[in-house]
C-alpha cells in the first residue's frame, strides 16, 4: 500500500477557535492507482491534500494517521517532510497563472527540485529539465526553459508546473484542480497527459476536483466529499452510475445535460453548501437533504459497507443499499 | 532592456530640465541679494548697485538662467558672489565629506530594513513581528537631529567612543574619518531603517500570500529557502523603489544632520550660502542634490527591470 489514510482530520484556527474542516476521512492508494475526491467549496478537499503536503496554514492541527509507504506523516518533523515534497510527493495546483514565480526562467523553477533533491549542478539541472519539458510535450522545450513564465499561455505553464512535480519521479502525485482554470479544449489534453506519465511510471494520482466529469473519466476510484465528511466513496464508475448517497444523487442531478429539452431549468441543491464543521453531530448534509430525518441532524455518520468495496455514510441507507 | 533604458533616460533628461528651472526660479525668488549681503546695512544704493552691476544680477533673469545652466552642464559652476573662487572645487571639498556620510547611512538603512524587514515578514503574527514593527514605530517617530543630540550624549560625551562633531579631512587617514561620520550616518540611516523596514515586511508578507510561494514550498524548499530565494526577490521591486524615493528624504536630512555635528559637508555650506545670499551656489548644491536623486532612482529603475522580467518587456 503506497498510501493508507485513516480518520485524517484538520483543525484550522479561526478568530472563534478551532474549526474542524475535515472529519475522519479515510482512503487508501496503492501504486499506479488513481483517486478522484469531489466536493464543492469549502467542502475540505484542498485541506486534505494540503494535508498530505503537511503544508496547511500556520495553527492547524492535524489527527489520524497518514501513513505513506508505511511512515506516518502526521507529527513528522519538518525536515524529514521536506525531503519528501517534491521528492516523493509532488503537487500542482490549481492556478497555473500564478502557480509558478513570475520573474524566474522557467527552466530554472523546473530544474530547482533536482538541484534540492538530487544535488545535481546548474547544468545537469537545465539539461534536465528540458527533457522533462519535452516529456510534458512541450513544443519547443528548449525554448520555453529560457522563457519566463508571462510568456506562457495557461496550458503551457501547466504543462510547465507537471514537469516540475514530475522532475524527480515522485510515487503520488496530487493534483488540486489541476485543470479548473484552463480551456475545456486544454483540459482534457492535461488530464490525458498526467494519465499517460502515471501509466509510465507506476505514479498514484489523487485528482482533486469540483468537476465529475473529469473524475469520471480520469480516476479509478472516487470519493464524494460533503462539509469536510466522505458521503461516499468506491470504483468511480460505480458510484456515478448508481449513486447511493443522497448528496451524491443531488450532485449528479445538478449536472446540466447536453439531451435536456430547451429551456428546462438547471437543477440546484436547494440551500448553500454547510460550512465544514456544521452540525458537528450528526450529517452535515442534513437540512439540505430531501430526506433528512430530526435523527440526521444528531446521530454520527454511520459507515455502511456495500459490495465492491463501496461505502456509503447516510443514516437513510440499510445494509443492502436501498433507501430505508 | 535596452529600449527601456533609453527610455528611462529621456524621463530622466526632461525631468532634470524641469528641476534646473524650479531650483534657479525659487532662489531668484528670495528677497535681497549678494550685493546687498556683501556691502552690509551701511552701504549705499549706488555701492550695491554698482557690486550688482559687477557680479552680473542686474542682468535678465532669463540670460543668467542661460548662464548658469549652460556653463552647468559645461562642468562651469560659476564663482562664488560670497568667496569669489570657483564653485566646482568648493563643492568638491564639501562633497568629499557628503558622499560618503550618504553612502554610510544609506547602507546602515538598507541593512537594517532587510535585516528586520525580513525576519519580521518571517515571523509574521508572532512576537518578534510585533517587537521589530514596534521598533521602526519608535524609529519613525524621531527626528534625525534629536537622534543625533542623544548619539553624541551617549557615545561622544558619555562613552568617548565617537568625535561630537568636526571633520579632521581626509588627509588625517581613514579611521578618524569614519569615527566623525558614523553618528551622523547612524542618525540619518536609523530613521531610514524605520520606514523601509515597514516597506520590506509589507513587500515580503504580500508576497509570501502569492501562489508560488506554495509551489516553492511543495518543491521541498524550507521556510527561510523559500523567503529569500523566491519571495524576496519579488519583494525587491517596491522596496528598491521606496528606497530610491527615501534617498531623498536621507539627503534633505543629511543638511540638518551635518548641522548638528558641524560637518562642513554639502548641507552646512547650503545653510551658509542662504545666509550669504550666494545664489549660484545655492543652486548649485540643490542642482546636484536634485541630480543624485534622479540619477539614484534612474538606476533603482534599471535594477528593477533587471530583477523583472515583465517591466523590460511592458509594451508602451
Amino acid at each position: 500500500m503506497l498510501l493508507e489514510v485513516i480518520d485524517l482530520a484538520v483543525d484550522l484556527p479561526t478568530p472563534q477557535g478551532l474549526r474542524r474542516v475535515v472529519h475522519d476521512v479515510s482512503f487508501s492508494l496503492d501504486a499506479g492507482e488513481s483517486l478522484g475526491i469531489v466536493g464543492e467549496s469549502g467542502s475540505g478537499k484542498t485541506m486534505t491534500a494540503l494535508a498530505l503536503m503537511a503544508l496547511l496554514p500556520d495553527g492547524a492541527i492535524v489527527s489520524g494517521a497518514l501513513r505513506f509507504l508505511g511512515r506516518d506523516l502526521v507529527g513528522l518533523p519538518e525536515a524529514e517532510m521536506r525531503k519528501l515534497r517534491g521528492d516523493q510527493i509532488a503537487m500542482i495546483f490549481q492556478e497555473p497563472m500564478t502557480a509558478l514565480n513570475p520573474i524566474q526562467r522557467v527552466g530554472r523553477q523546473v530544474a530547482e527540485p533536482l538541484r534540492l533533491h538530487r544535488g545535481m549542478d546548474k547544468a545537469a539541472a537545465w539539461a534536465e529539465a528540458v527533457r522533462l519539458l519535452e516529456r510534458v510535450r512541450l513544443r519547443e522545450p528548449e525554448r520555453a526553459a529560457k522563457a519566463y513564465p508571462f510568456a506562457l499561455s495557461g496550458g503551457e505553464r501547466q504543462r510547465a508546473m507537471i514537469a516540475m512535480a514530475l522532475a524527480c519521479a515522485p510515487k503520488l502525485l496530487i493534483a488540486d484542480e489541476p485543470t479548473t482554470a484552463l480551456d475545456v479544449t486544454v483540459q482534457a489534453r492535461i488530464l490525458d497527459l498526467i494519465a499517460a506519465l502515471s501509466a509510465q511510471s507506476a505514479m498514484a494520482t489523487l485528482l482533486v476536483s469540483h468537476d465529475l466529469a473529469v473524475v469520471a473519466r480520469n480516476c479509478r476510484n472516487v470519493l464524494i466529499l460533503y462539509g469536510g465528511t466522505v458521503m461516499e466513496s468506491g470504483p468511480a464508475e460505480a458510484v456515478l452510475s448508481d449513486a447511493r448517497h443522497p448528496y451524491t444523487k443531488a450532485l449528479l442531478d445538478a449536472r446540466p445535460r447536453a439531451n435536456a429539452p430547451r429551456g428546462e431549468r438547471l437543477r440546484a441543491i436547494a440551500g448553500s453548501a454547510a460550512p465544514a464543521g456544521a452540525n458537528p453531530q450528526g450529517c452535515p448534509f442534513a437540512g439540505r437533504c430531501p430526506l433528512t430525518l430530526d435523527a440526521c441532524r444528531v446521530t454520527p455518520l454511520p459507515t455502511v459497507a456495500l459490495e465492491g468495496g463501496r461505502r456509503v455514510r447516510c443514516l437513510r441507507v440499510g445494509a443492502d443499499g436501498r433507501l430505508t | 532592456m535596452l529600449g527601456y533604458a533609453l527610455q528611462r533616460f529621456l524621463v530622466l533628461a526632461a525631468t532634470l530640465a524641469v528641476a534646473s528651472f524650479v531650483v534657479f526660479g525659487v532662489i531668484e525668488i528670495l528677497p535681497g541679494n549678494a550685493a546687498e549681503t556683501i556691502l552690509g546695512a551701511s552701504a549705499t544704493p549706488e555701492t550695491v548697485a554698482a557690486l550688482a552691476h559687477k557680479l552680473g544680477l542686474d542682468q535678465p533673469f532669463a540670460l543668467r538662467y542661460w548662464h548658469w545652466a549652460s556653463g552647468a552642464l559645461s562642468g562651469d559652476l560659476g564663482l562664488s558672489y560670497a568667496y569669489g573662487s570657483p564653485i566646482g572645487p568648493l563643492i568638491a571639498e564639501r562633497l568629499a565629506v557628503s558622499a560618503p556620510l550618504a553612502a554610510m547611512a544609506m547602507a546602515i538603512a538598507a541593512t537594517l530594513a532587510l535585516l528586520g524587514g525580513v525576519y519580521a515578514a518571517g515571523q509574521r503574527g508572532k512576537t518578534g513581528d510585533v517587537a521589530v514593527m514596534a521598533a521602526s514605530q519608535v524609529g519613525l517617530a524621531i527626528p534625525n537631529f534629536w537622534l543625533a543630540l542623544v548619539l553624541v550624549l551617549i557615545f561622544a560625551v558619555h562613552w568617548r567612543l565617537a568625535p561630537a562633531g568636526g571633520f579632521p579631512g581626509w588627509s588625517a587617514g581613514i579611521g578618524p574619518c569614519l569615527a566623525a561620520l558614523i553618528l551622523p550616518a547612524i542618525a540619518l540611516g536609523v530613521v531610514q531603517a524605520a520606514v523601509l523596514a515597514r516597506v520590506t515586511r509589507s513587500a515580503l508578507v504580500e508576497t509570501l500570500n502569492e501562489d508560488f510561494i506554495r509551489t516553492a514550498r511543495a518543491k521541498g524548499l524550507s521556510r527561510g529557502a523559500t523567503l529569500w530565494r523566491h519571495a524576496l526577490p519579488n519583494a525587491m521591486t517596491p522596496i528598491l523603489t521606496i528606497m530610491g524615493l527615501r534617498f531623498a528624504d536621507l539627503l534633505a536630512g543629511a543638511i540638518v544632520v551635518e548641522n548638528v555635528f558641524v560637518l562642513p559637508g554639502l548641507g552646512r555650506l547650503i545653510v551658509q550660502s542662504i545666509g550669504n545670499r550666494d545664489a549660484l551656489v545655492v543652486e548649485d548644491c540643490v542642482m546636484l542634490i536634485a541630480v543624485t536623486v534622479i540619477a539614484i532612482n534612474f538606476l533603482v529603475d534599471l535594477a528593477c527591470a533587471a530583477i523583472d522580467p515583465r517591466l523590460r518587456t511592458r509594451e508602451t
